[in-house]
């Protein structure tokens, strides 16, 4: 009887390590995609810092949805000193939970084709692109359009060339300018700002309650004339969310893109062109957060200075950092203001 | 139009077949064409896959090249059947065509060593041709001819007599996904020139396609718009005369010497 025991004790054992090691090989083979959905903060006083802040991590294993919660493991903040303040930060809960509903969208694609965006990335971009519209046309309802910048070059309209006439719900029509946008290589500066503002004045005819700009930003803006207080205010006076999905590969200014992207009520994501294995989760499930009631994770933070430092338009930028695969964290830059 | 064209060819080939086979005129043999020169139209420049993706199209002049098994592959069996200076000719041959499109990465045509960026599909021809022999005199007697051509293609007759050694998975998903988009049937006129030599012929024919290519018309991807061949074909007669017409000749004979 003791032998038998001992003998489905060991046999369960092995079948457990089985289960494991299976467990494991799934998990290191897994890809994600993730971003930072919005920031908002709860409460302050002059030493604390409460604020939430709503992320997604989509798994590839899970069909694109939301991975478990505990495969992630906690969120956490790097601690940091300025000068004679240090400040220190806490995760107090990590909740998962839908956005609200925002119904169909409109939306302008705007891409990125500055002289220093990789021209390795455009078979890529492209394909994430065509996903993305391809999905939004196909849920009855969306309108959309394309849109690309690139000062100089072959881009024909300066700042910004939109590839339709008007917002339309067909994405087959912009299959061969994304074809041609992907062959050709641009030259000239990405006046980014001058062409999200542009984009933002032509958003004004469009009465839909859900506008959107998903910009797939490549570089630095070094040729903006625009200041990017005035474009934040003017969108959200009109109601307009800027999605930034930036190129993590190369150069760029998080601290600008996620200001505007959070300040606006839009999504900021860091891609890998050079793995590739981001942008087409993403892409797939594009649609469904512009649409809303999207499942999230919400992570509070309690962030406590040693100082009396934290008062109305205290502002922070720092970035979300993740566990998702051993020894490589993952990190999401991320804009608050009190 | 193109099913009844295809039942009417058919129909003409079951019935001119046999029929030749007791005929006094009638000769058969085998087909293969040595040279082959084709072209593929398209009407965008670029080609739109399922996977999101697209392929640039190439300079859509004609490619050509010697036939092999590994290349293009024309081949198969005639039967002709003389009337005065006209003839009658039905063909069935086996046929494996490729066009290429650039590739993406390098923004050039590939190298005709490697088959990777090369849209192949195999199908079964069914020319019927009529034509004039010019000087009947002559040992090497001159011919023209004109005709229509039934292709049945790759989704007919499946991969049974795919050639091409397609390696990799996507060429090979990306050849598949273009091929559904084209009609199993295909029809072309043909004409050429030709020289018989003892009831063997060799033969330039042009090939011009007359029916769609494309199950659906999508005016945001490329349709095929044409599709032009020019084979350069060599006949092999096997039986000069049917039984029936050698006894008929050694009657006409006997009763001339007797």
């Amino acid at each position: 009887m003791i032998k038998l025991r001992r003998l489905l004790l060991s046999l369960s054992l092995i079948l457990t390590f089985a289960t494991c090691k299976q467990a494991t090989d799934d998990d290191s083979t897994d890809t994600y995609s993730n971003g930072i959905l919005s920031v908002q903060t709860v409460s302050y006083n002059a030493n604390t810092y409460i604020f939430k802040v709503r992320y997604f991590v989509l798994s590839a294993n899970n069909s694109n949805q939301l991975i478990h919660s505990e495969t992630g493991g906690l969120p956490s903040l790097a601690n940091f000193s300025s000068g004679i303040t240090s400040y220190t930060f806490s995760c107090t809960s990590v909740s998962t939970l839908s956005t609200p509903p925002s119904g169909h969208h409109s939306t302008v694609l705007l891409l990125d084709e500055g002289k220093d965006a990789p021209y390795a990335d455009a078979p890529l971009r492209e394909q994430s692109s065509r996903r993305f519209l391809k999905t939004s046309g196909d849920d009855y309802g969306n309108n959309f359009t394309l849109a690309a910048f690139a000062s100089g070059g072959l881009i024909p309209h300066d700042p910004v060339s939109i590839f339709s006439n008007g917002f339309i719900t067909n994405a087959n029509v912009f299959d061969i300018p994304l074809a041609q946008l992907h062959d050709t290589e641009f030259g000239g500066t990405s006046p980014v700002l001058h062409a999200l503002d542009s984009i933002i004045q032509y958003f004004k005819g469009n009465a839909s309650p859900n506008k959107n700009i998903v910009l797939m930003s490549t570089d630095l803006d070094d040729a903006s004339p625009v200041l990017e207080d005035s474009l934040i205010n003017r969108a959200v006076r009109n109601h307009i969310r800027c999605h930034i999905i930036r190129n993590s590969d190369s150069e760029s200014n998080d601290l600008l893109l996620s200001k505007i992207a959070i300040k606006t009520g839009g999504l900021i994501t860091p891609v890998q062109y050079l793995v590739g294995t981001d942008l087409p989760i993403l892409s797939s499930r594009l649609n469904d957060i512009l649409k809303g009631n999207f499942q999230c994770f919400e992570a509070t933070f309690q962030m406590k200075a040693n100082r009396s430092v934290f008062y109305s338009g205290y502002s922070l930028f720092a970035y979300l950092q993740l566990q998702l695969n051993p020894g490589q964290p993952t990190y999401l830059p991320f804009y608050a203001q009190i | 139009m193109a099913g009844i064209l295809k039942n009417k060819i058919v129909l003409y080939l079951l019935i001119f077949i046999p029929g030749s086979f007791f005929g006094q005129k009638f000769t058969w043999g085998v087909t293969y064409t040595a040279f082959s020169a084709s072209q593929m139209k398209f009407d965008q420049q670029y080609i739109i896959l399922n996977q999101y993706d697209s392929y640039k199209i190439g300079p859509q002049n004609f490619h050509y090249g010697i036939t092999t098994l590994l290349n293009v592959f024309n081949s198969g069996l005639f039967f002709n059947y003389d009337y005065r200076h006209c003839y009658a000719k039905a063909e069935l041959n086996f046929q494996e065509n490729s066009f290429c499109y650039w590739d993406p990465i390098t923004q050039r045509v590939p190298e005709n060593a490697s088959f990777d960026n090369f849209f192949a599909y195999s199908c079964m021809e069914l020319p019927v041709s009529f034509g004039i022999k010019l000087n009947r005199s002559r040992k090497i007697k001159p011919r023209l001819f004109g005709g229509i051509t039934c292709e049945l293609g790759e989704s007919t007759f499946g991969n049974v007599i795919s050639l091409l050694p397609i390696n990799q998975t996507t060429d090979h998903a990306i050849n598949s996904e273009m091929i559904s988009r084209m009609k199993s049937a295909n029809f072309y006129a043909h004409a050429g020139v030709g020289a018989e030599f003892y009831s063997n012929f060799v033969e330039l024919r042009f090939e011009q396609s007359i029916s769609n290519f494309n199950k659906v018309m999508d005016p945001y991807n490329a349709n095929i718009k044409s599709v032009s061949m020019i084979h350069c074909v060599f006949g092999f007669t096997f039986s000069q005369k049917s039984y029936a017409s050698r006894r008929f000749t050694r009657e006409i004979n006997k009763e001339k010497y007797d």
